[in-house]
């Protein structure tokens, strides 16, 4: 152990020989003892029957009482647990046997009576003693008698240093201890996982030192650990509650599916499982179901009425209901038992982030810290909401704090590493942003950012009539991995942006490679969301902001955003999409990859459908809704007058009609075709021809078949033939786009055929349906530049620009075509790309620029810009004419 | 009051140095003196490619180069000379990359050069690191870094620039640093060993006045680089992959070499004032002394060849004042850089009347 002497352990020696003398006396004869060995064994692997009826062969003998109790409180049976040992009318036979009554008292909240077993234990010098003792500690941390608990949690140190030889129990006593220690000095947590690796060592079937350990590391955010922990013990034994709950909280953190499985097997085991009831309630609660997380926590109640950890929740089902009345008669309720207990105002603001109120988080956080100025993970969620809702400066702080104290934590780690890395950014200040982009590309990006930034947020106040809080504040980052770390505190999130409310961060276009997205289309999105939050204070339910969000991206631009696809329509009709009154459920809790996707696009539907039946102030309604408490369901009755049955009828009528043709070309042939991919690429190789020609006949509508077919003929060059397979397949699937599409195929054909217009029209029709279509529009740009249609030309590089703004021949072309049609504004915007890019030739690039501000009359900073073009070449004649033309002619 | 002090005496010194400088433009051989008439020649030894599309790939780096010093910059086909692996393939190649023919051309290039001539040697093809040593793959025995320099050293010439466009070609610096000497390499050591793109661009900057990037008419060795590098690290970006060869420029003969050589670091002075003549020019012109002026072209005409040096002088000049950026004040920086640029503008309006362009 790392610390210096603390106190003394009273017990001393005396006690160990008095536990070794208890041991004797109840040693079980050597026939029961293979017996125990047995049902030890049969229990740790997961058969309790037989567990169960072996260790009644040892009789009231004190191990096999205390085993058989282990396992009724293990499944649950915790009365039965008491009452075979006694102590539903007092002490325990043996002392040997008070530690497990204790723990089976406790997990029915009857605490009085634990703290009796637990002290009984260990003054009558049972085996287990030092479990006793560290689980009265615990006891005195829950009460919030804190420098109490930690006096004798401080004892267990010198337990370990004197050298005494601990059994498995013993070091697990140990290693819970120093953990809790680990609050006041980080580097015990290291000692305390060094103990529960001695207790694996000593006992390696036990179960408990390896669940402790991947709860210590969960703790930390370090899942793989977590995971390799809990698997070991699942590997014995698949259904052990404590290990399937720990496997599926690191689930839930690597954003997994499957959690919910693992949970039902927990509950299957122990149904009366505190920690998978109120994990159950917390995922219910993520997906705004108030009512079933409340069922779940009513039966953690049930079974341990003074659960911490369930009263939390409970609070937090009242606080984000708005009932802030039950809250607090729930809060007080929690802090009457404990009222130093942090984690309440932790939790509820834990719960409150997952539904998007990040300013209620910085206030929850903050009371957690004022009642316990060592909870770490107060002083992160404080600072990590603080960051979120753009209170940069005391965020790093309360960060820093949270490090210093915890700095095995990689979130908070990983954010103020990226904190450290904000002076490579440079901040935009416009009318309503506050832009923040990085050094090594805000030259390029900043017109750009600006412009759409500004634009979003005018159409959208248009739109909704009121603003969201400004400024707002958007962060574009070149690497993913730094957004990712900025969003969630750790890489590898797979999202383009996300918005915490009037901030607002995303990928830079930099950040994925050309084609990957469009980021104006991602900007928009957010800004949608910054609306739709601050309009319902934070209330909207996650698949209603996601869903009008993917909208506004196409009422901002056509070719923005998700379009119905092949892929969601086989899942739809395959019913692996939820209606839209569980839409929510597959954003939080998806059940399959694809699913959130899917999801974004079938809720832009919903709004498709009630913009063109209700008209868009009924969405607003809503949002106003939300922001009194009310639900989706109250809601759609007051504004839609439709029952939420009705309100998925009526969606699905609604797509079924639109999509009519759509439906029937991609799911009649659903048994021949496997999914499409969610995104809505190709759906596959091509196989041989006639095949396909062969399959075409079989089922002419099958849109699939028919893009397959006209794929595989275009890849022969059978261009007349392929051209009506591609037509047939733009009928039966007309908004279906992408760089393998039928559009592309017929402008592949068109252009080999020689027919320049007829393929870049075809072209231009492809990108209407594909937001990041960037060498289409290049290819496009080519053509319309052979046909001499400059304007066409423009059109189409200012496309590719919108998504990927790093290729240099094309601002410059642009930059051409827009001095050409006299939009000398845009000309300044694409020199100025150029020279942001660096090219090779920098003093004519900012001789470009030059002539363009100057046609655009900014005199002044042309001026600026063929100084600097001369300072790199002196000699550049044409640039020493213009400065002598900027000054007036002459010197 | 300190600011305002700081200031005028940072102005002072400006006007100093300009006034200094319009006296050295009055008297040419000061500011911008010309060299003697200089001959360039170029030897390009292709290595082995390995397999038809390498081999056509660097004799076509090869052919690009060879054509840009003839037909831009006045070279004849005995100054422009290339030996490849297989000279079948093009009638510009005279005879086969081997050691004994590679020895040889160095050798008689030894001969016919004089003491103000350039020499440009480059090396396309693949190269490798064994054993501590780089070396250029050619048919047959290679020819090391270590006996490359041996035969440099007998050109007659400090004006003598060596790139190697190969991959590992990173310890060429080391091997081949010597006084005056420009020593180009693709990478910056034998353990870059992926296939160059560097050649590519490092050719095509010779093409024409896009890598001219000071234009003042003429692409430098070191603008060559500079072009070059740039381009290379775009190739890069635009594939989304990482940058495997790092280029460097050794001229200061400190055997280190430069990854951003300009013409202010101690790496790219002399490469400034490496250039293989004056684009279109038949006769030789002549480079400035350093390289940050335009060549001076031959005329007959005194008042033409006073104005040409004056407006060399007034080039350097900028050069010269760009140093000082840093440590003055912007404001009055830009300004003082306006005043001198303004005088160079009016100069070569001068000029451009006298030859009878527009004023």
């Amino acid at each position: 152990m790392t610390r210096g002497r603390g106190m003394t352990w009273q017990g001393g020696r005396a006690a160990w020989l008095a536990v070794a003398t208890t041991v004797v006396c109840i040693a079980p004869t050597a026939l029961a003892a293979q017996d125990l060995d047995a049902a030890r064994t049969a229990f740790r692997t997961g058969q309790h029957a037989e567990a169960l009826r072996l260790a009644r062969s040892g009789g009231d003998a004190p191990e096999a009482l205390r085993l058989r109790a282990r396992i009724l409180s293990h499944t649950g049976d915790y009365d039965d647990a008491i009452a075979l040992l006694g102590g539903a009318t007092g002490p325990a036979p043996s002392p040997a046997l008070e530690t497990v009554l204790g723990e089976a008292l406790l997990a029915r909240g009857r605490w009085d009576e634990a703290a009796a077993a637990f002290g009984r234990a260990e003054a009558g010098g049972a085996p287990d003693a030092l479990t006793a003792r560290v689980r009265s500690a615990e006891m005195l941390y829950r009460r919030g008698r804190r420098a109490e608990a930690f006096e004798v949690f401080d004892s267990f140190i010198d337990i370990y240093n004197r050298g005494a030889r601990l059994d498995a129990e013993d070091l697990m006593a140990v290693a819970t201890a120093v953990s809790y220690l680990g609050q006041r000095a980080h580097v015990l947590f290291q000692d305390a996982l060094r103990a529960f690796d001695e207790a694996t060592a000593a006992d390696p079937g036990d179960p408990r030192p390896r669940i402790a350990v991947g709860d210590l590391f969960l703790a930390k955010y370090e899942a793989p650990s977590a995971h390799d922990s809990y698997r070991s013990v699942l590997a014995a034994d698949a259904g052990h509650p404590d290990a399937l709950l720990g496997e599926a909280r690191a689930l839930i953190f690597d954003g997994s599916p499957g959690a919910m499985t693992l949970i039902d097997q927990a509950l299957n085991r122990n149904p009366n499982h505190v920690g998978a009831r109120v994990f159950l309630a917390r995922q219910r609660l993520r997906t705004e179901d108030y009512d079933r997380a409340r069922e779940e926590i009513d039966r953690a109640l049930e079974v341990n009425p003074r659960s911490l950890e369930a009263l939390s929740v409970l609070a937090a089902i009242h606080y984000l209901q708005g009932d802030r009345t039950a809250y607090d008669r729930v809060r007080d309720r929690a802090l009457a038992l404990n009222p130093a207990y942090p984690d309440l105002f932790n939790t509820v603001a834990e719960l409150a982030i997952d539904t998007r109120k990040y300013a209620d988080a910085v206030d929850l956080a903050r009371q957690a810290v004022q009642r316990d100025s060592l909870s770490w993970w107060g002083w992160g969620v404080l600072g990590t909401n603080q960051l979120r809702t753009g209170m940069i400066e005391t965020g790093r702080a309360n960060l820093e704090r949270a490090f210093a104290g915890d700095p095995y934590n990689v979130w908070f780690k990983n954010t103020l590493d990226l904190l450290d890395t904000f002076e490579q950014y440079r901040v935009v200040r416009t009318d309503n942003l506050e832009i923040m982009l990085h050094g090594s590309e805000a030259d390029l990006l900043e017109p750009y950012v600006t412009a759409v930034a500004e634009e979003a947020f005018a159409a959208l106040r248009a739109r909704y009539g009121a603003p969201p809080p400004t400024p707002i504040r958007l962060e574009l980052y070149p690497r993913s991995a730094d957004f990712s770390v900025r969003t969630f505190g750790l890489v590898g999130l797979g999202a383009l942006g996300v918005s915490f409310g009037s901030t607002l961060v995303m990928d830079s276009p930099s950040a994925r490679e050309e084609g990957g997205f469009n980021w104006q289309s991602t900007l928009w999105h957010e800004m949608a969301h910054a609306y739709h939050l601050a309009l319902s204070d934070h209330n909207v339910p996650r698949w209603f902001s996601e869903g009008l969000a993917v909208r506004e991206q196409r009422v901002a631009r056509p070719h923005w955003g998700f379009r119905a696809s092949p892929a969601w329509m086989q899942a739809y009709e395959a019913g692996q999409m939820p209606p839209v009154s569980r839409l929510n459920d597959a954003f939080v809790r998806p059940a399959f990859p694809e699913q959130v996707v899917l999801a974004y696009l079938q809720g832009s539907l919903v709004f498709d459908w009630i913009e063109e039946q209700w008209g868009f102030g009924v969405i607003r309604a809503f949002l106003d809704g939300y922001r009194t408490g009310a639900t989706t369901e109250a809601l759609a009755r007051e504004h839609l007058g439709l029952s939420v049955d009705a309100l998925d009828d009526g969606f699905d009528t609604y797509v079924r009609e639109r999509y009519a043709t759509e439906f029937a070309s991609v799911t009649g042939g659903l048994q021949a075709s496997p999914l499409m991919s969610a995104a809505g690429g190709g759906p596959g190789p091509a196989r041989d021809v006639s095949e396909l020609r062969a399959q075409a006949r079989r089922t002419p509508g099958d849109f699939q078949t028919r893009l397959r077919l006209a794929r595989a003929l275009v890849e022969i060059e059978a261009w007349d033939e392929a051209e009506p397979e591609a037509r047939e397949a733009l009928r039966l699937f007309p908004e279906y786009g992408g760089a393998e599409g039928p559009w592309v195929l017929v402008g592949r054909i068109h252009e080999a055929r020689g027919e320049i217009r007829e393929a870049a029209d075809a072209y231009r029709a492809a990108a209407r349906f594909d937001e990041s279509a960037v060498p289409l529009a290049r290819r496009e740009a080519e053509l319309r530049a052979e046909l001499g249609d400059t304007e066409g030309e423009r059109a189409a590089l200012a496309r590719a620009v919108e998504a990927w703004p790093y290729d240099i021949e094309v601002h410059e072309r642009l930059a051409e075509l827009h001095a050409d049609a006299r939009d000398t504004r845009g000309a300044v915007i694409e020199r100025r790309a150029v020279v942001a890019l660096d090219p090779a030739d920098m003093a004519e690039a900012r001789y470009r620029l030059a002539v363009a501000l100057r046609d655009d009359g900014q005199r002044d900073a042309a001026r600026s810009e063929i100084l600097r073009a001369l300072e790199i070449a002196p000699g550049f004649d044409a640039a020493l004419e213009l400065l002598l033309e900027l000054r007036g002619g002459g010197a | 009051m300190r600011r305002a002090g700081r200031s005028t005496r940072l102005l002072a010194a400006a006007l100093a140095f300009t006034a200094a400088g319009v006296a050295a433009t009055a008297l040419p051989g000061i500011g911008a003196a010309p060299a003697q008439a200089q001959d360039s020649h170029l030897l390009v030894v292709v290595g082995l490619g390995g397999d038809d599309a390498y081999r056509e790939r660097f004799l076509g780096w090869a052919l690009t180069l060879r054509t840009a010093a003839m037909e831009r910059y006045g070279l004849s086909a005995e100054q422009a000379v290339i030996l490849a692996e297989d000279p079948e393939m093009d009638p510009a190649v005279v005879g086969e990359s081997r050691r004994e023919r590679f020895v040889a051309e160095l050798e008689a290039l030894a001969t016919r050069v004089s003491p103000d001539d350039r020499v440009l040697l480059v090396l396309i093809g693949h190269g490798s690191f064994r054993g501590g040593e780089a070396n250029f793959n050619i048919p047959g025995r290679d020819l090391g870094a270590s006996e490359l320099g041996v035969l440099l050293d007998a050109v007659p010439t400090e004006r003598v620039a060596i790139v190697n466009t190969a991959s590992a070609s990173g310890p060429y610096v080391q091997a081949l640093s010597a006084a005056g000497r420009t020593v180009i390499t693709a990478t910056a050591s034998g353990g870059e060993r992926n296939e160059t793109q560097f050649g590519e661009h490092f050719a095509a900057a010779w093409e024409d006045d896009q890598a001219d990037l000071d234009k003042n008419g003429a692409v430098s060795l070191l603008e060559a680089f500079q072009y070059a590098r740039r381009e290379t690290a775009r190739f890069y970006e635009e594939r989304n992959l990482l940058l495997t060869e790092h280029a460097l420029l050794d001229d200061d003969g400190d055997g280190e070499g430069t990854r951003e050589p300009t013409i202010e670091t101690a790496d790219g002075a002399t490469a400034a004032s490496f250039t293989l003549g004056m684009p279109g020019a038949r006769s030789a012109a002549t480079a400035t002394a350093t390289g940050a002026a335009r060549p001076i072209p031959a005329t007959a005409d005194s008042v033409l060849a006073r104005l040409y040096g004056e407006r060399a002088g007034l080039e350097e000049q900028v050069a010269e004042f760009r140093r000082l950026r840093d440590s003055m004040d912007p404001d009055v920086y830009e300004s003082e850089l306006e005043t001198l640029l303004v005088d160079l503008a009016l100069k070569s309006r001068e000029i451009r009347a006298r030859e009878g362009g527009e004023g």
